[in-house]
């Protein structure tokens, strides 16, 4: 009996013990690269600052109580801050009216939206004019004249402080026909003839699309979070086009760019569908010890099946998924490769329809002794890294981060001239000629 | 044995370098054989098959008898090619030069126009077109080249009194004429963005302007600039330019319209807003209106001074 006793205290004890700790054990934090067990939520984070610095930090979590003093307090656990994310930007032209519409934008943790700014400028990136619109979610600039104008929309805080800034949107007012001066002539010269085109598919969810037309930017977009988008051109002639469509995804990786000639007819509006744009795809490793994993990432459709090349000998494929904002991540074991210098690109397809974009863009590791870590940083969905693939890339001559009509025009005024420069000789041979003109070509992101 | 052996080699040779010689890529006319009357026009469209092979640039020679036929007009508005280092253009005697580029690259399978030309039969006789000194590039950032052939094209010049100068025969040369694609033109060039900056390499990193666009039916003419500090073109104020045009206002305070014309005389304006506004203070109209203002204040103050002090002095008098 006192032996039983015994015993239903022991269970008692270790059911009170289980209850206790299972009452603290908040659940796991994880991600694709770790996971904390058991974490303890602190108290909101806040920082000290003075007119140079700002700190942040947390303490060793089995402390339990608050440490202070005249000039510091100390939070242990894990930190949480306010968040405002921004909301998405999308855009069109209608006639010569400007309609912007956006997502509501999301706060939580004490923060709160209380409205939001339209920025609009004539120039990419800078000099914008902001107008408070309040809470609404769409805004028509009616009877725009003709020009390029980019807009951004700003979040702001309950304060009115500006916490998110969206993605910036290019649009174009086309300017109006003027008729020709003479009279006479078949065809009725100088009625406006509407022909136009409309381009549809599957970009990244929140990627921005862009549409060149004949080498030029005609239109951007960005994509809706099931990666599909829509482009309406109008305004154009009967005759041949050269389309080219591309898409960064949200850590600013490009695509490869989908080309496709057109023809169009005077009166009528063509639709180019099915655009599925290829994967982007990144490495953390420029160099990978050889049995280390290499991680693969990059964006595609949500929700899709990817396959990842790596060529080798013999070329090795493996799959994996993308989540729901279209992110992907392969840890791929370097075992199995030789030693020296390989390939990776990936392509993507739809689960529930049979539909496979090309591969995209191939990037290249090596398989050495040592680890040499991308300079640019892994980028994922939930912690986007922007890199600018164009940066630093040859062709952009002014150093803007594009390769464009401005990059042309440098490389033409040199073209055949004796004495070149040497930062427009592309291939460094002493001269400008139709070789550096194509690898000019080949960087092109309007 | 030995007979068999040779045959079944030379088969497998056939079927594996055939379908290579096939895919290659190549330069051809379009149409390869016509037949014309001596004085009237013809057309003939250069193209380029690449058969899936991703390019971004061609250039060549186009070769023809000058004393057989002289070029009427060239033709690049409906290119596969969207900028052109070299445009088509007659250099010295029958040789037509061209360079062009098209970004992201061209990979189609069905064979693409780079430009046509309009010829003016001038002799009797047989015309052979050809083409040399060509060149086609990969799109893969390294310029390379790419295998590539090139066609021929056969013109029989016949006499005036031919049956071939049937009325249907004269109506296709005249469609052909410069003035008949002039007036089926009705349609504008298309839209452009000009871009403004500036480099180390070019007038002195001054300022300039970068514009270009094509016109798809009858081709761009010329181009014309305005520099302005009002929001709108006056109309005598254009000046005919090129790009890359250097920019007057180095400040960048002015509105910049650039004014593409097509070959109909249809013209695209665009605008490119002040890359640094002026400031109200800066513009020569405010100071003009703001002394005006103080002069007409100072006017006014000053007789209002004058009507006050009168009263007084003849109160004074009156006392007096």
């Amino acid at each position: 009996m006192e032996k039983s006793n015994h015993y239903f205290k022991t269970i008692l004890s270790l059911l009170f013990f289980g209850l206790f700790f299972g009452s603290v054990s908040a659940s796991d934090i994880s991600s694709t690269h770790f996971i904390i067990s058991d974490p303890v939520i602190g108290t909101s984070g806040g920082y000290q600052s003075s007119g140079s610095f700002k700190m942040f930090g947390t303490g060793n979590s089995l402390f339990s109580a608050l440490g202070s003093s005249v000039s510091f307090i100390s939070d242990y656990g894990f930190l949480y801050f306010p968040f405002i994310n921004s909301g998405v930007l999308g855009g069109s032209v209608n006639s010569s009216d400007v309609n912007l519409s956006w997502t509501a934008s999301t706060a939580g943790l004490g923060f709160n939206v209380s409205g939001y700014k339209i920025g609009r400028s004539l120039t990419s990136g800078s000099g914008y004019t902001f107008n408070s619109v309040g809470n609404t979610l769409n805004v028509i600039y009616a009877s725009q004249p003709a020009g390029t104008y980019y807009f951004i929309v700003q979040t702001l805080d309950g304060l009115g402080s500006v916490a998110a800034t969206s993605n910036e949107v290019v649009l174009t007012v086309s300017s109006t026909v003027v008729p020709p001066t003479q009279t006479g002539g078949a065809g009725g010269a100088g009625v406006p003839i509407s022909t136009g085109a409309i381009f549809s598919g599957r970009a990244y969810p929140g990627s921005k699309v862009f549409l060149s037309k004949d080498g030029q930017l005609a239109a951007s977009t960005v994509a809706g979070g099931d990666a599909n988008f829509t482009i309406s051109l109008t305004g154009l002639s009967s005759g041949d086009y050269l389309f080219l469509v591309y898409a960064e995804d949200q850590a600013g990786r490009r695509s490869t760019t989908f080309t496709f000639p057109v023809t169009l007819t005077s009166g009528a509006t063509s639709n180019i569908g099915g655009i599925f744009i290829a994967p982007t795809i990144a490495t953390d490793k420029d160099e990978v010890k050889q049995g280390d994993n290499l991680t693969i990432i990059g964006q595609a459709v949500p929700n899709g099946q990817v396959s990842i090349s790596v060529h080798s000998s013999p070329e090795l494929f493996v799959k994996t998924t993308s989540d729901k904002y279209g992110g992907y991540v392969y840890n791929f074991d370097t075992s199995v490769l030789d030693m020296g210098d390989h390939l990776t690109k990936s392509k993507a397809s739809l689960s529930d329809a049979p539909i496979i974009s090309a591969y995209g863009r191939a990037i290249g590791f090596k398989v050495g002794d040592k680890n040499v870590y991308s300079q640019n940083p892994v980028s994922t969905p939930e912690t986007p890294v922007v890199v600018n693939p164009t940066c630093g890339v040859k062709a952009d001559l002014n150093n803007d981060c594009r390769v464009n009509l401005f990059d042309y025009s440098i490389l033409a005024y040199w073209y055949q001239k004796p004495q070149v420069s040497s930062k427009v000789d592309l291939n460094h041979d002493g001269k400008v000629d139709l070789i550096d003109f194509s690898i000019m070509a080949y960087y092109w992101t309007i | 044995m030995k007979i068999k052996t040779l045959l079944s080699s030379v088969l497998i040779l056939i079927i594996i370098v055939l379908p290579r010689m096939t895919l290659a890529s190549s330069l051809s006319f379009s149409p390869t054989s016509q037949k014309v009357a001596k004085g009237e026009l013809l057309k003939v469209g250069v193209y380029i098959s690449t058969e899936g092979e991703d390019i971004n640039a061609v250039t060549g020679h186009l070769n023809f008898p000058s004393e057989m036929v002289s070029v009427d007009s060239i033709n690049y508005g409906n290119s596969i090619l969207s900028f052109w280092p070299e445009a088509p253009h007659k250099t010295s005697g029958g040789v037509i030069s061209f360079s062009g580029v098209t970004p992201g690259g061209y990979a189609a399978t069905s064979k693409g126009l780079l430009f046509s030309v309009v010829f003016k039969s001038l002799k009797e006789g047989s015309v052979d077109l050809s083409l040399s000194d060509y060149m086609a590039l990969k799109n893969d950032g390294e310029g390379s080249k790419v295998s590539l052939s090139s066609g021929t094209s056969s013109i029989v010049v016949t006499p005036v009194s031919s049956s071939i100068t049937t009325s249907a025969g004269t109506d296709a040369s005249k469609n052909l004429s410069q003035e008949a694609i002039v007036a089926k033109d009705g349609e504008a060039p298309e839209t452009f963005i000009p871009l403004v900056g500036d480099h180390q390499d070019i007038f002195d990193s001054k300022y300039f302007i970068v514009f270009s666009t094509t016109d798809k039916i009858s081709g761009i003419d010329h181009y014309e600039i305005q520099e302005s500090v009002w929001n709108y073109a006056a109309p005598s104020s254009w000046v005919k330019a090129e790009s890359p045009y250097l920019l007057r206002d180095q400040k960048l305070h002015s509105y910049v319209f650039v004014k593409a014309f097509d070959r109909a005389g249809n013209t695209r304006m665009e605008t490119l807003y002040p890359l640094y506004p002026q400031k109200f203070y800066q513009s020569i109209a405010f100071w003009v209106i703001i002394i005006l203002v103080t002069f007409f204040v100072v006017f006014f103050f000053k007789k209002k001074l004058r009507s006050e002090i009168c009263p007084t002095n003849n109160e004074n008098q009156n006392r007096s």
